[in-house]
């Protein structure tokens, strides 16, 4: 498996400004929703990306969720995606204000066992973890919330090479196989007929 | 706006009404079939993108109408103790557009389990009176695999030959050797060889996800083409509201809705249902009149009952060495029946297949794979991830659902579709026959799992996605116990049939749509024969 560097991964990242790509729309959505003092999009940024790498933290020679435009990718699917938007904001806001109230900082400024623990209250349900502005409950937005920055992170063909997976688009080429051989069913062969045989009406099968 | 006056109208494009259509306008019959979504168009297929994966939880391409909500699809509402998730999809082909392609047919016993297991009902036909129309199914369609299976009836050789197995299924495979029991190459409708003009299939693994390249048999790329070609008319974006009578009781016709909700009526000789085991019903119990306050064909009262499944249960086993089931078509490539029929030391009658199964790509593994164990977030996600995917096998235990008429399909009250249709009510139960079978199963899976070398097993539970809709229509001899005769004609209105998974007696413990198509098949044949007495 070719082995990813972190270097060689922030470096590509780096040359991406997320601020310029795919945000504006749906900070104008949000703002039209919620208000101009409700919505910063610095700190909503900051809090997803420092959310997202806590879920897919960089361990060895894997990166981190942000380093793989993680965040580029979540942007582009919130644009589309007005339901699943305000489900992201929501639960990003709760973990923002869940901070400063725990903890007297923002999010992305908590140090990272504070974050995970923040992580795990929502995860569970404990009490406090209801998100109050949408009426839900904790536990199934953070499956959303995890299911999308993996959906966002395993789509992405900087990470395949990693974990073994070749693509193969169906436009395309598959992947090579070795054809079936008869031999491996040799031993059924052998074997007696073993499903049921029904009689006729004159009793024979 | 009147239209002219086919022999037959087909309501429904999928399995059964590509089948059907295509057999009797071969004989010369007169066909028009209304078909409530359109063509898909493989170009828009997300096969092609890396983003393929996503597409199973959100937007056009999921397989349930409920979350991908295009504009043919209608709600359906699940209720009961175990609520199915009911899969369907609505375009020129039906189900056969996001099918996996397994192929397999039903065993003679299927066709007697009141007879021989004292439990549902006989079929008025025997598998032998299908097996022609299985035969023809196979080469119409293009199937690959390979005959000789011992826990199945002898059949013809199959049109082009199985499909790789992989490491998978040579690893599996291995552990039904050592264990001694049986299992077999299974039969998909995807072809391995040219094939009709087709070419084979390249081993992309995404079939559920559109095969823009018709390796895969689905129904609008194998027999609609054909049906066209005789001359037989397809009418798209055209939902069927009701089906309409005349004074003497018989079928007159339909109404339905254009793109645009202007309502049109569509008269015809003979009018035949292939809406699949939830949509038939539907539209039945839609279709009432003074003659039929509780729904056409519906004297009986059993229009929408008996509504049955296949329950699931899924076994993955995770090994040390790479199985990459993400590599090879997504049809089955291996499956046992070693455990299909009644053994009465067991707690349960009837019995399951193991379908040897492959695998979705990372997203799904992460997301939890088909067992339902997401990868777990945080500092040891990277090492669990690498060592389960591309390390799993799974086995999906796949069990016998009895018919029971508490298990139904009904009219939901309040819920409508975009046109104001009322929509379906689905109420399931899983039976303590049902539990006891996917018990036993999934021992047994984890025992061939272990067997293969499987260092870790995980279960799903019970699952009630729901693909195969079976038995809201049934066939049978007694009018006052089926909705249908052995032809598939309504017992209650002469000139009205109905072909697809709702005229099934009995589920089987196999996969329902080659049985779909050889009874269309049969189904047109019997039309064509009684055709001057329908009139």
């Amino acid at each position: 498996m070719k082995k990813l560097t972190r270097r060689g991964v922030l470096k590509r990242s780096l040359k991406t400004s997320i601020w310029a790509v795919g945000i504006t729309p749906y900070c104008t959505t949000l703002r039209l929703m919620y208000g101009a003092d409700f919505w910063d999009e610095k700190r909503y940024h900051r809090t997803l990306r420092a959310a997202a790498d806590e879920i897919i933290p960089s361990v060895d020679d894997m990166p981190a969720a942000s380093q793989v435009k993680v965040i580029n990718y979540i942007s582009l699917v919130l644009e589309k995606d007005i339901e699943l938007l305000r489900l992201i904001v929501a639960t990003l806001d709760w973990l923002q204000n869940q901070s400063q109230t725990r903890f007297g900082r923002d999010f992305y400024q908590a140090s990272s066992e504070q974050r995970i623990d923040l992580l795990k209250v929502l995860e569970r349900g404990a009490q406090g973890s209801e998100i109050g502005l949408l009426n839900r409950v904790g536990p199934d937005l953070f499956v959303a919330f995890r299911n999308l920055v993996y959906e966002a992170y395993y789509t992405n063909p900087e990470v395949w090479p990693a974990i073994g997976y070749e693509f193969h688009s169906t436009g395309g080429i598959g992947p090579a196989m070795k054809p079936f051989d008869e031999s491996i069913l040799d031993e059924v062969c052998k074997r007696p007929r073993y499903y049921r045989e029904i009689p006729n009406e004159e009793g024979k099968t | 706006m009147k239209k002219e006056k086919p022999d037959i109208l087909v309501i429904g494009s999928g399995a059964a009404g590509a089948a059907l259509t295509e057999r009797l306008s071969s004989l010369g019959a007169k066909v028009v079939c209304l078909e409530q979504g359109d063509w898909v168009d493989p170009q828009n297929y997300p096969s092609a993108n890396p983003d393929w994966e996503a597409s199973m939880r959100r937007g056009p391409w999921n397989t349930d109408p409920n979350i991908r909500r295009r504009p043919e699809d209608y709600p359906v509402v699940n209720d009961g103790s175990h609520p199915p998730k009911i899969m369907m999809f609505n375009a020129v082909g039906g189900s056969t557009i996001h099918w996996a392609a397994h192929f397999v047919r039903f065993h003679p016993s299927d066709f007697r389990v009141r007879t021989l297991d004292g439990v549902a009902e006989d079929w008025p036909i025997c598998y032998e009176e299908l097996e022609e129309y299985y035969d023809t199914n196979d080469r119409i369609i293009g199937v690959s695999g390979l005959s000789g299976d011992p826990a199945n009836p002898p059949r013809t050789p199959r049109p082009t030959p199985p499909l790789p197995l992989g490491v998978l299924g040579e690893t599996i495979g291995s552990g039904f050797n050592k264990l001694g029991w049986y299992w077999w190459v299974s039969d998909n409708a995807i072809i391995s060889r040219f094939y009709n003009g087709r070419p084979p299939c390249s081993l992309h693994g995404k079939c559920q996800y559109g095969c823009p390249i018709a390796a895969k048999g689905s129904a609008d790329v194998t027999y609609w083409p054909k049906a066209l070609k005789n001359g037989a008319t397809l009418i798209t974006k055209a939902r069927v509201r009701e089906i309409t009578l005349d004074r003497q009781g018989r079928a007159r016709g339909v109404l339905y809705y254009d793109p645009d909700g202007n309502l049109h009526e569509q008269l015809s000789k003979v009018v035949v249902v292939c809406c699949n085991g939830v949509g038939t019903p539907r539209l039945l119990l839609n279709s009432t009149s003074k003659l039929f306050p509780d729904g056409l064909a519906n004297f009986s009262g059993l229009v929408g009952k008996n509504f049955m499944v296949h329950p699931f249960r899924f076994i993955e086993g995770v090994f040390e060495e790479r199985m990459d089931g993400w590599k090879g078509p997504f049809g089955i490539p291996a499956m046992s029946q070693h455990f299909y029929e009644t053994d009465s030391t067991r707690e349960f009658v009837r019995g399951y297949t193991f379908l040897l199964e492959r695998s979705h790509g990372p997203v799904h593994q992460a997301w939890g794979g088909h067992t339902g164990n997401p990868i777990p977030w945080g500092k040891n996600h990277h090492r669990i991830m690498r060592e389960r995917f591309g390390h799993i096998i799974r086995v999906s235990v796949m069990g016998e659902d009895l018919p029971e008429e508490h298990n139904r399909v009904e009219l939901d009250p309040k819920v409508r579709d975009s046109s104001g249709i009322k929509a379906p009510r689905v109420y399931y139960h899983l039976s303590e026959n049902s539990q006891h079978m996917l018990d036993h199963g999934a021992v047994m899976a984890k025992r061939v799992l272990e067997a293969s070398g499987a260092y870790r097993t995980f279960d799903s539970g019970p699952v009630m996605g729901v693909t195969h809709l079976m038995g809201t229509a049934r066939m049978g001899i007694h009018p006052t116990k089926s909705v249908v005769n052995k032809f598939h004609q309504a017992h209650d209105v002469k000139n009205l049939f109905i072909v697809d998974g709702s005229s099934f007696v009995t589920a089987a413990a196999a996969n329902p749509t080659s049985t779909i198509g050889a009874l269309a098949l049969r189904a047109g044949d019997a039309i064509w024969d009684l055709r001057h007495d329908l009139v």
